[in-house]
């Protein structure tokens, strides 16, 4: 039926006004404060939110390799801080320093010579192998350790002592 | 990539045993020392002739690093083939008990075990339950020994295999961007596919020559 005359005060309105509030308020739910009830306040902290989200995915990557100097200065205020973040991120490089240390080599040492003896573990894989391989690990830094010595008795020897065996390298074509 | 030369390629170490670096023999320290030594030297012999290619002692005259003696070469190759021997038995009888191993798989490295299971970020073309061989392996351990790749072991010394169990997608991650005071917001969510798989078995083969 098609209503010709219909009069000024029928008009239409927006009818999921209710839904489209609540999948907003649902991802404010865990805020503090009036946040997490009224609209107008969720909004802002919810977009703040998910840019802070896509950020830190990218920083992530990056804390997991190496710590990010802004943890460790002291907090600014003394009251009990909003964010409730964890800060033991797993920091692979300075797991592998602090166990090569255990070993007595340091950690560009012990990475530059692994390189040189054709290793290719990566940091996250040698992080691993430090906390639950330990023998593992310690034939690894007695490796670089002797590659080290053979780089030093190379650098000094000008060619008269034989080659050292742990520096022979696998060609491959 | 096959590691094409024989003991020379794999790097092994036996048990608690590490590949032996004898220190150098222990010359008189210190400053005071130093000075007793020389002076004893020039008030004993009669000529003031020193040994050809003698420099006096100063802060630059040897290296800042420990003077180092590595271990007779013959005697170095004789002990690394004992070593093999005793591991290529080991394998051979059977004597390790759970075996883990470093894998490249998907553009990262996987510290695996058996039943194990691996979640990858992306679609692998494969149906559920259908079994792989994952061949990049990179290292390969047992509680006594461990075989290190140059980069990698040969294909027929190390077999790890993989089953697909789930196929689904990640759950959905919003990338928002925002521009204060510019008028400026745009969100995406973002869902990618993701491969369950579970690591069976690693074996390992006893030709390690």
């Amino acid at each position: 039926m098609v209503f010709l005359g219909a009069p000024l005060r029928l008009r239409n309105r927006l009818a999921g006004r209710c839904w489209r509030i609540q999948e907003v308020l649902k991802h404010a739910r865990h805020f503090r404060g009036r946040r997490n009830r009224c609209y107008t306040l969720a909004v802002r902290a919810v977009i703040r939110a998910f840019v802070k989200g896509t950020a830190a995915r990218r920083q992530k990557k990056r804390d997991m390799r190496t710590i990010r100097t802004e943890v460790a200065l002291p907090p600014r205020t003394p009251s009990v801080s909003l964010c409730t973040y964890c800060e033991q991120r797993p920091l692979w490089i300075n797991r592998i320093t602090a166990a090569s240390q255990e070993h007595g080599l340091k950690y560009p040492a012990f990475i530059a010579n692994l390189v040189k003896c054709q290793v290719e573990l990566n940091r996250k894989v040698l992080a691993d192998l430090a906390i639950y391989e330990p023998k593992t690990f310690k034939s690894l830094a007695a490796l670089a350790k002797r590659r080290r010595e053979e780089g030093f008795a190379a650098a000094l020897g000008d060619g008269k002592e034989p080659e050292g065996i742990f520096s022979r390298v696998v060609q491959y074509h | 990539m096959a590691a094409a030369v024989g003991a020379s390629a794999l790097s092994v170490t036996f048990g608690r045993l590490v590949s032996a670096c004898s220190r150098s023999i222990p010359r008189p320290s210190g400053p005071g020392a130093a000075s007793l030594w020389s002076v004893s030297r020039r008030f004993t012999s009669q000529s003031a002739s020193f040994p050809q290619g003698y420099v006096p002692k100063t802060s630059l005259s040897s290296p800042p690093w420990p003077e180092i003696v590595l271990p007779d070469p013959i005697e170095e190759t004789q002990h690394h083939a004992e070593v093999v021997g005793k591991v290529n038995e080991l394998i051979a009888t059977g004597q390790y008990g759970r075996l883990f191993a470093v894998v490249h798989f998907a553009s990262h490295q996987w510290k695996v075990t058996s039943e194990d299971l691996i979640l990858i970020g992306n679609e692998l073309d494969l149906a559920c339950g259908e079994r792989i061989r994952l061949e990049k392996v990179l290292l390969v351990g047992a509680d006594n020994f461990t075989l290190l790749g140059k980069p990698l072991l040969g294909r027929d010394l190390v077999r790890v295999e993989a089953t697909v169990i789930e196929k689904t997608e990640s759950w959905p991650k919003v990338n928002m961007k925002f521009r204060k005071r510019k008028n400026f917001r745009k969100k995406r969510i973002i869902v990618t596919p993701q491969t369950v798989l579970r690591i069976n078995t690693i074996e390992i083969a006893p030709c390690l020559l």
